[in-house]
C-alpha cells in the first residue's frame, strides 16, 4: 500500500520527468513501483519463520508515551526520572530504593551531560522551571 | 624523502607538550561524545569549534582532528553493548558487535573494534601523508554519474548481503528509499509526502530514525528476554575477553583492506565515514573468510565497519587540506574553522602554511594512538555495563533513546518519530525483514538522486552520460553482475519453494 501510495504520488504529482531529467517524483514512482512489486512476491510466498507478536513487548511505548505526556507539567528530566524509577518499582518490582537511586542517578547524569555541558534546551515545565 | 622530512618537521610541532595535551583532550572528548547516541563527530566538532578560537591554529586544529578519531572510536561503544549506534558510521558496527555482546562476547568485540579502529585509522593517516594530493585529485574524477554509479552499486549490494532473503533485504532497501524522499530535497527544492506538516520539511531525521530502529527496537525485543527471565547480555571476565594473538593477527588484514576502502571512500566529496564503513563491510563480506557469518555476531563485521570509518575519516582530509573540499559532514565544519583561523586550503597551503599542514598530519598519527590508547583504557569500565541485568537496563536505555532523539533539535516530533521507528523496526524484525539495508538505503539516497538530476542536466538530457567513462561503466558492469546474481538467488529459493 505504502508502494502504492508514493508510486501515484510520484507519477501523477511531483513530476516523473521533468527539463529532459528526473523530476521529483521520480524517486518516489520507480522505488514506489518496486516496493508494491516486492510486498506482492512476499504475499504469494509461504511465511512460516515470523513470530508471534507480544503486547508485553510494546510496554516500553506505554511507558516513554506517558513520560512525554508529563514533560510539559514536570519537565524532560524528572519525567526520565520518574520513568526510571516507576518502571523499576512498579513493573519490575525492584524496591523503592535501588528504584529511586537507579532513577536520581539517571537524572543528574542526563542534566549534568545534556543540560549542562551540551546546553540542550529541554521543554519548560510548569512545576519546574529547569528540570 | 620531502615528505619524511616535511613529516618529521611535523612531528617536532605536534609534539609540543601544548598539542599533545590538546590531542589527549580532544581524543577523550571525542570518545565521550561519539558514544552518546544522538551526538556525531558532526556535533562534537561543532561543540568544540567556539572553544579553539582563541587557540593557536595548528593546536586548534589538532585538537579537533583528535575529536574527530575519538569519535570514530566511541561510537562503537553503544553500538556493540546497547545495539544504539553512537554515530551514523556505527551502524554497521552494530549489526555484529551487539549480537556478540549477547553471547558474552562483548569486551572481544570491544577490543576488536579498537584494535581496528587503531590499524584502519593508521592506514588512512599513511595514505594521506604519502598521497593525500594525488588522492584529492582522483577523487575529483568522480564526478556526478560516476558517484550515481557507484551509490546505486552500493544501493543494489545492500539488499543482497545483509539479509539472508534477497526479497526482504530489497524490500527493507526500497522503504529506505521512500523514507529519504519525504520532504523539500535540495535537488528539487519541492516538498513530498510532508503532510503539511512543518517537522517533515527537512525530512525525516536521521538520528532519531536511527535511534529508534535499532535502540528503541531493542528495547522492545529486550522485553522478550525479559519475560522469559534469559539476560539480554551475557557478562564475561576481562581476561575471557582479551583478543588471543592468532585473532589480533586474524583481523590485520581485515583492518589493513577495510582501512584502505574506507580511506578511497572518504576523499569521495560528501561520501562520507557511513559510505565507508559500509562499502568496507560490504567488500569484507564478499573477499573475507568468515562472510557468511557477518550480520549474526562476526568479529569480522566489527573491524571491517570500524576499519572502514577510521579510514574515511583520515581519507576526508585529503580533499579538504590540498583542494579545500570537505570530504564529510565534519570536515565542512572542520573548513569553516580553518578559515575562521584566517587559512585558505588549497594545494597552495602546503607551501605558505607548511608547519600547519605537516603538524596536522603528524598530529594524526599521535591523536590516533592516544584514542586507541584512551579508549582501551575505558573497556574495563563498559564492561561494568554487561554485568547490569536487563530490567535495570531497560528504563536506563528508554531514557538515553528519548534524551538522545530530543538534543538533535530539541524537538519532541523527533521523540515521537523514534518511538515510532523502533515499533516500525520491531515489526519488521518479528517479520524476518533486516532493518539496516533500510538506514543505509537513507542515507545514500538523497546523494543518488542528486547525482542523477545532476549527469541529466550536464547532458542536457542524454542518458549515456552514465556510460561515458570507464569509472562509471566498471561500477555499473559490477552492479549489473550483483543484480543478475541476485535474480539467480530469487528464482533459486522459489525453486525450493
Amino acid at each position: 500500500m505504502t508502494g502504492l501510495l508514493f508510486f501515484g504520488y510520484g507519477l501523477f504529482e511531483y513530476g516523473f520527468w521533468r527539463n529532459g531529467g528526473p523530476g521529483a517524483g521520480f524517486f518516489p514512482a520507480v522505488f514506489g513501483a518496486g516496493a508494491a512489486l516486492l510486498a506482492a512476491i512476499s504475499l504469494s510466498r509461504r511465511n512460516t519463520d515470523s513470530d508471534s507478536v507480544g503486547v508485553q513487548n510494546f510496554l516500553p511505548v506505554v511507558a516513554v508515551a506517558i513520560a512525554i505526556f508529563a514533560i510539559p507539567l514536570v519537565g524532560m528530566i524528572a519525567a526520565m526520572s520518574l520513568l526510571v524509577v516507576l518502571w523499576l518499582a512498579v513493573v519490575e518490582r525492584r524496591g523503592w530504593r535501588l528504584a529511586l537511586g537507579v532513577g536520581l542517578s539517571t537524572g543528574v547524569t542526563v542534566f549534568l551531560l545534556f543540560s549542562i555541558w551540551l546546553q540542550v534546551s529541554f521543554p519548560p515545565s510548569v512545576l519546574f522551571d529547569r528540570f | 624523502m620531502d615528505t619524511l622530512t616535511a613529516l618529521l618537521a611535523g612531528f617536532s610541532t605536534s609534539l609540543s607538550p601544548a598539542n599533545l595535551v590538546a590531542a589527549f583532550i580532544g581524543a577523550g572528548l571525542g570518545i565521550v561524545i561519539g558514544a552518546m547516541p544522538g551526538l556525531g563527530s558532526v556535533t562534537g566538532v561543532a561543540l568544540l569549534l567556539p572553544l579553539t578560537f582563541g587557540m593557536d591554529p595548528t593546536t586548534a586544529i589538532i585538537m579537533l582532528g583528535a575529536l574527530y578519531y575519538g569519535c570514530m572510536f566511541g561510537g562503537a561503544y553503544s553500538a556493540i553493548l546497547l545495539n544504539i549506534p553512537g554515530d551514523a558510521p556505527a551502524v554497521m558496527t552494530a549489526m555484529d558487535g551487539y549480537p556478540m555482546s549477547q553471547r558474552g562476547a562483548g569486551g572481544k568485540a570491544l577490543f576488536a573494534a579498537n584494535i581496528s579502529s587503531f590499524i584502519g585509522g593508521t592506514i588512512g593517516i599513511i595514505i594521506l601523508t604519502f598521497m593525500g594530493p594525488i588522492l584529492a585529485e582522483i577523487g575529483l574524477m568522480f564526478g556526478p554519474p560516476e558517484t550515481a554509479a557507484l551509490i546505486l552499486l552500493a544501493l543494489c549490494s545492500i539488499g543482497w548481503l545483509l539479509g539472508e532473503n534477497a526479497v526482504k533485504g530489497l524490500m527493507a532497501t526500497f522503504l529506505g528509499v521512500l523514507l529519504a524522499t519525504i520532504g523539500i530535497g535540495v535537488t528539487f527544492g519541492q516538498p513530498r509526502f510532508t503532510m503539511d506538516s512543518i517537522y517533515l520539511l527537512n525530512g525525516v531525521s536521521f538520528i532519531p530514525l536511527v535511534i529508534g530502529m535499532f535502540g528503541f527496537s531493542q528495547l522492545l525485543d529486550m522485553m522478550t528476554f525479559r519475560k522469559s527471565g534469559g539476560a539480554g547480555v551475557s557478562a564475561v571476565s576481562i581476561r575471557d575477553s582479551l583478543p588471543a594473538f592468532s585473532e589480533i593477527r586474524r583481523l590485520v588484514p581485515i583492518g589493513v583492506r577495510s582501512g584502505a576502502v574506507g580511506t578511497f571512500v572518504g576523499i569521495l566529496p560528501g561520501a562520507g565515514a557511513t559510505t565507508g564503513a559500509f562499502l568496507a563491510y560490504i567488500l569484507e563480506k564478499k573477499v573475507g573468510g568468515n562472510g557468511a557469518a557477518m550480520g549474526s555476531g562476526a568479529v569480522e563485521g566489527v573491524a571491517a565497519s570500524e576499519a572502514g570509518n577510521n579510514g574515511a575519516a583520515a581519507g576526508s582530509f585529503a580533499p579538504l587540506l590540498s583542494l579545500g573540499i570537505p570530504g564529510s559532514g565534519t570536515s565542512a565544519v572542520l573548513l569553516g574553522g580553518l578559515m575562521m583561523w584566517g587559512l585558505q586550503p588549497g594545494p597552495l597551503l602546503f607551501q605558505t602554511r607548511p608547519d600547519f599542514v605537516w603538524g596536522l598530519i603528524s598530529s594524526m598519527y599521535i591523536g590516533n594512538l592516544m584514542a586507541v590508547l584512551a579508549a582501551m583504557a575505558i573497556i574495563p569500565f563498559l564492561m561494568q555495563l554487561l554485568r547490569v541485568p536487563t530490567a535495570l537496563m531497560i528504563p536506563v536505555i528508554t531514557v538515553v533513546c528519548v534524551v538522545g532523539a530530543y538534543s538533535v533539535s530539541s524537538s519532541m516530533f523527533d521523540v515521537w518519530l523514534m518511538i515510532g521507528a523502533g515499533v516500525a523496526a520491531h515489526l519488521m524484525k518479528i517479520a524476518g525483514y533486516p532493518v539496516a539495508p533500510l538506514i543505509l538505503a537513507f542515507v545514500l539516497t538523497p546523494r543518488l538522486e542528486s547525482s542523477i538530476r545532476q549527469s541529466f542536466d550536464i547532458s542536457n538530457g542524454d542518458p549515456f552520460i552514465f556510460v561515458s567513462s570507464p569509472i562509471s561503466v566498471t561500477l555499473i558492469t559490477v552492479m549489473l553482475a550483483i543484480i543478475a546474481f541476485g535474480l539467480l538467488q530469487i528464482s533459486r529459493s522459489r525453486n525450493r519453494i
